[in-house]
């Protein structure tokens, strides 16, 4: 799964579901990609908030 | 011993656990405390059974021993972070310096923490904290000005004696804090958009999660903790300027006239100032609040006129209850 952000000083670090460490994971080049799925759960979670800088890449999309 | 061992020798160390069962061994923050210390928690009880004689009978010791801390320390700009991401536990870091963290989260998964005693006694017992969820947070101030002042609870699992590593103890001369004085706080009734308001007297915003150490048929110290609901809450004590929080509460609109059961939603801002460096801040925001005003009560001492507020924290449109944002100099998440 691909992740973006416009924001290239963005990093984030937090704890999935059963409290395992997530990150940091940095955004530097603009964008990180995860096959991780706990990884992938949390960043779903930011992408989808609108109080977070973290969006789904749409170059993903138009792959799949 | 010609002196007496004085009580205000101590620092609280806390840091935060990659997982259930790695055990820090290192300080992240050293904090000098106004209260509080982790402690070793354990019950007794008596063998309750008959006996020839009038003598009660003896003690056991319980299978429940945990830890617990609750603790209230200066609203240090670097540690502030850490004592919050025990509740908010995604910390969202931007900027190249200072450094805006973004704390959301609120209601997931927590991370484990272990805190630390440094050091009543000298040195002689190096007491570690072990596998501890964060049970509460909160941050207040008033007009004596100073540090805010953060309280934050742990329930933890187990409390050993072992060793550990010292972190440089934050200094409030050197290191400044977060305070009220000089602050923008801000609040507004009935309207998600909050205004400047300068008529709070003290303030305390609290986030409550119930940690309850849960003990097994075998158990001496306990392997589970359980996890309870988030609450949110602001209290405010406000010199008396009109009476709009008061028809809100009572008469459903800050220009009601007759008892409703609405509950009109307001909102609050906290933004508190570093006391040293500038550019450094935190901000609490919270979009949605019933701000419940208690009847203002006459005295004949003709003390300032003073209204109440206990605001109820609820959902708001999107993101968490509280949104804390802390600008400071620290260059990794939390």
């Amino acid at each position: 799964m691909r992740y973006k952000t416009r924001d290239k000083t963005v990093e984030v670090g937090g704890s999935t579901r059963y409290g395992e460490t997530i990150g940091p994971v940095s955004f530097k080049t603009g964008s990180y990609s995860t096959t991780d799925p706990d990884e992938i759960a949390f960043l779903d979670e930011l992408a989808t908030s609108k109080d977070n800088p973290i969006g789904f890449d749409p170059k993903e999309a138009k792959e799949e | 011993m010609a002196f007496t061992t004085p009580s205000n020798q101590f620092i609280w160390g806390v840091s935060k656990q990659t997982n259930e069962s790695t055990v820090n061994t290192t300080e992240e923050y050293g904090l000098p405390v106004y209260s509080g210390r982790s402690m070793p928690v354990q019950s007794s009880a008596r063998v309750e059974v008959t006996d020839a004689t009038s003598l009660a009978p003896d003690p056991y010791k319980q299978g429940d021993e945990h830890w617990e801390a609750d603790v209230t320390v200066p609203a240090f700009g670097a540690a502030l972070p850490k004592l919050l991401v025990g509740l908010w536990p995604t910390d969202t870091k931007t900027g190249t310096g200072p450094f805006t963290h973004t704390m959301s989260g609120l209601g997931a998964t927590p991370p484990w923490f272990t805190t630390f005693n440094t050091d009543l006694l000298g040195g002689s017992v190096e007491e570690t904290f072990e596998a501890g969820i964060q049970s509460g947070f909160s941050i207040s101030g008033d007009g004596t000005g100073g540090p805010a002042k953060v309280g934050v609870k742990y329930v933890g699992k187990r409390p050993t004696i072992a060793s550990y590593t010292n972190a440089t103890p934050q200094v409030v001369a050197t290191d400044g804090y977060f305070t009220f004085s000089g602050a923008v706080l801000q609040y507004e009734v009935d309207s998600g958009t909050p205004v400047t308001e300068t008529n709070i007297q003290s303030l305390t915003l609290t986030v409550d999660r119930p940690v309850t150490p849960i003990a097994t048929a075998d158990s001496v110290s306990v392997g589970y903790l359980a996890l309870g609901k988030v609450e949110c809450n602001v209290s405010m004590t406000l010199l008396m300027d009109d009476h709009e929080a008061y028809r809100a509460t009572f008469y459903g609109a800050v220009a009601g006239t007759t008892p409703s059961a609405t509950i009109v939603a307001g909102s609050v801002k906290f933004n508190l100032v570093h006391s040293i460096t500038g550019g450094h801040s935190a901000s609490f925001t919270m979009d949605k609040v019933w701000l419940q005003a208690e009847p203002p009560q006459p005295d004949p001492s003709a003390s300032p006129l003073t209204v109440t507020i206990n605001g109820v924290i609820e959902k708001p449109a999107s993101g968490d209850h509280i949104k804390p944002v802390v600008i400071n100099g620290i260059t990794t998440v939390s």
